[in-house]
């Protein structure tokens, strides 16, 4: 089977960045890059803006007036109970609930959006392109069909990658 | 690297004028509306408390970066560490509120056959009262003196002994300071109104004090890159200050929410007649200080790009400062003063005074020495650093 990836390993974030830089530079497409951790400028110059901050405040946003809108249907219009004497709508006493509750509301549908993205679901399989990439690895992936393999080949080993393949 | 804030004459004339002047405005005010002892003394201590709390704020900042052996702050530290070469002016000035214990704090008045009181004097004495305040000060500022001059020989000598004790002295210091900002703030915020108490009061003062002091670093750095100094402090670093500031606006919001829950809820009269008290007579500036520092900044940081932008952030932090300002103006008035006060040519006149008095002392410790620290081994970390 042909080989449709050429993928650059590196064991430091300097290298690697220093290679995605020349990349850029060289203009040579970059399909995906895997960090074990987030690098701020990859996400910036990458040239894919990530918009799950805005769906996090609007998930944020919504939470907070279903939350409260629950609180005071169940407070206060179904079953309103006297307790130690508090008026029923009892605003202050709410928030905390209302903090818990968005929390937890935004992080289970961020979590659900992200995987909805990203193409993850149960007994869908994502190809792993090498195993050091859910380790410690940084990898750049190069798409063979898109840029021109042999030039960025020769830039990741300049840079300092410790292994170039292709998969 | 050798880049030193000149201290020129202008500038010290200008915060002369702007010290002397606030301070005519506040005698003007005294002398035309006759406002009253009390209303004088608790203008004094509010402050005394501000400026302090900026200055140790600034103490507290190193401390935890250095304990944690942080790189990114090494290129703005000294800007934190001249804010606390206010702290022996500050123990001048709150010394002056011995003349106005009575007027400020009801316990210190002789013959008040008050039960609840008689059972608080062991800690409410005026003798305690003001051992305890020597010996604040006294540790805060001998601890904060030796940071200062371990960084003045970390500026002549690559010797990595010096390097070492910053995190000695910064463990020393934070274990101390833990201790008395506590006590301090029962001391001369708490016992204002001397009948109650509340057990979280002495975080919710600090977290103040943390988040003015952050407003105020980032004020002194809009102020210095705009005459042209601190090249190296980049938007990485302003970023992080910016999150700084976001993040402890809202935990200063959740102490204060912490504190009014409770009492709201456990609904026991000697807690509630606090918040009562505020809710009843300074409705306008207990709600303003809840606006000011946790929507403003709650809202006005949110975005990440927006945290970076020094002009914004100095804006927002200007309005926390005010924010904190009028805090402590709610939590010192209401006890001291009652009905009378009010926020007039006194108040503003006496705090433009104490600017002044802050920012010379300040600004001349900062042109002291070069404004960054040359040996420190963080400081390539930091000048290269990406948030």
């Amino acid at each position: 089977m042909d080989s449709a990836y050429l993928l650059g390993v590196f064991d430091k974030e300097e290298t690697m960045l220093s290679a995605f830089r020349k990349m850029k530079e060289q203009e040579i497409e970059i399909e995906d890059v895997f960090t074990p951790y987030p690098v701020h400028e990859i996400l910036e110059n990458h040239g894919r803006k990530s918009r799950i901050t805005i769906v996090g405040w609007l998930y944020g946003f919504f939470a907070t007036i279903g939350v409260l809108a629950f609180l005071f249907y169940t407070a206060v219009i179904d079953w309103p109970l006297n307790y130690g004497g508090k008026p029923s709508n009892a605003f202050p006493s709410f928030l905390v609930i209302t903090i818990i509750l968005v929390i937890f509301s935004i992080t289970i549908l961020s979590l659900f959006t992200f995987s909805w993205r990203a193409n993850l679901w149960p007994s869908n399989k994502k190809p792993i392109y090498h195993p050091g990439a859910t380790d410690d690895k940084f990898v750049i992936m190069v798409n063979k069909e898109k840029a021109d393999a042999a030039r960025a080949s020769s830039v990741m080993k300049e840079t300092g990658a410790i292994e170039v393949i292709e998969k | 690297m050798d880049e030193h804030f000149k201290f020129t004459n202008k500038i010290r004339n200008i915060l002369l004028a702007i010290a002397i002047g606030g301070l005519l405005l506040a005698i003007g005010a005294i002398v035309i509306f006759k406002p009253g002892a009390s209303r004088i003394w608790a203008n004094v201590l509010l402050n005394n408390q501000l400026f302090l709390g900026i200055a140790l704020g600034g103490a507290f900042f190193l401390a935890v970066h250095r304990i944690a052996w942080s790189g990114w702050h090494t290129a703005l530290q000294r800007i934190p560490e001249a804010l606390t070469s206010f702290l022996p002016v500050a123990f001048l000035l709150m010394l002056l509120v011995f003349f106005g214990m009575n007027d400020l704090y009801h316990w210190s008045q002789p013959d008040l056959h008050d039960p609840v009181l008689e059972g608080k004097s062991a800690w409410l004495n005026m003798p305690f009262f003001f051992i305890r305040m020597v010996l604040y000060f006294t540790g805060w500022i001998l601890l904060t003196r030796a940071m200062r001059k371990n960084t003045n020989a970390l500026m002549d000598s690559a010797d990595a002994k010096f390097h070492n004790r910053r995190r000695i002295f910064s463990g020393i210091f934070l274990v101390f300071f833990a201790l008395t900002v506590s006590a301090s703030s029962w001391d001369w915020i708490m016992s204002i109104d001397a009948h109650w108490y509340s057990t979280i009061f002495g975080w919710y003062v600090f977290i103040g004090m943390f988040v003015c002091s952050l407003a105020f670093i980032i004020l002194l750095i809009w102020f210095l890159k705009g005459a042209g100094y601190l090249e190296f402090v980049r938007a990485d670093h302003i970023h992080d200050l910016g999150k700084l500031l976001f993040a402890f606006s809202i935990f200063w919001t959740y102490l204060w929410f912490s504190q009014y829950l409770l009492i709201w809820y456990g609904h026991i009269p000697e807690e509630t007649t606090y918040f009562v008290a505020r809710q009843e007579n300074f409705k306008l500036v207990f709600f303003l200080s809840l606006i000011l520092n946790f929507v403003v900044p709650f809202f006005g940081l949110m975005k990440l790009n927006l945290k970076k932008k020094l002009n914004w952030l100095a804006a927002v932090a200007g309005i926390v400062l005010i924010g904190h300002w009028i805090d402590y103006y709610q939590m010192i008035m209401p006890g001291a003063v009652g009905e009378h006060a009010g926020i007039g040519l006194l108040e503003i006149g006496l705090t433009v005074c104490y600017a002044g008095i802050f920012l010379f002392v300040v600004l001349r410790a900062l042109a002291s020495k070069p404004l960054l620290v040359k040996n420190d081994p963080f400081l390539e970390e930091s000048l290269h650093y990406e948030s």
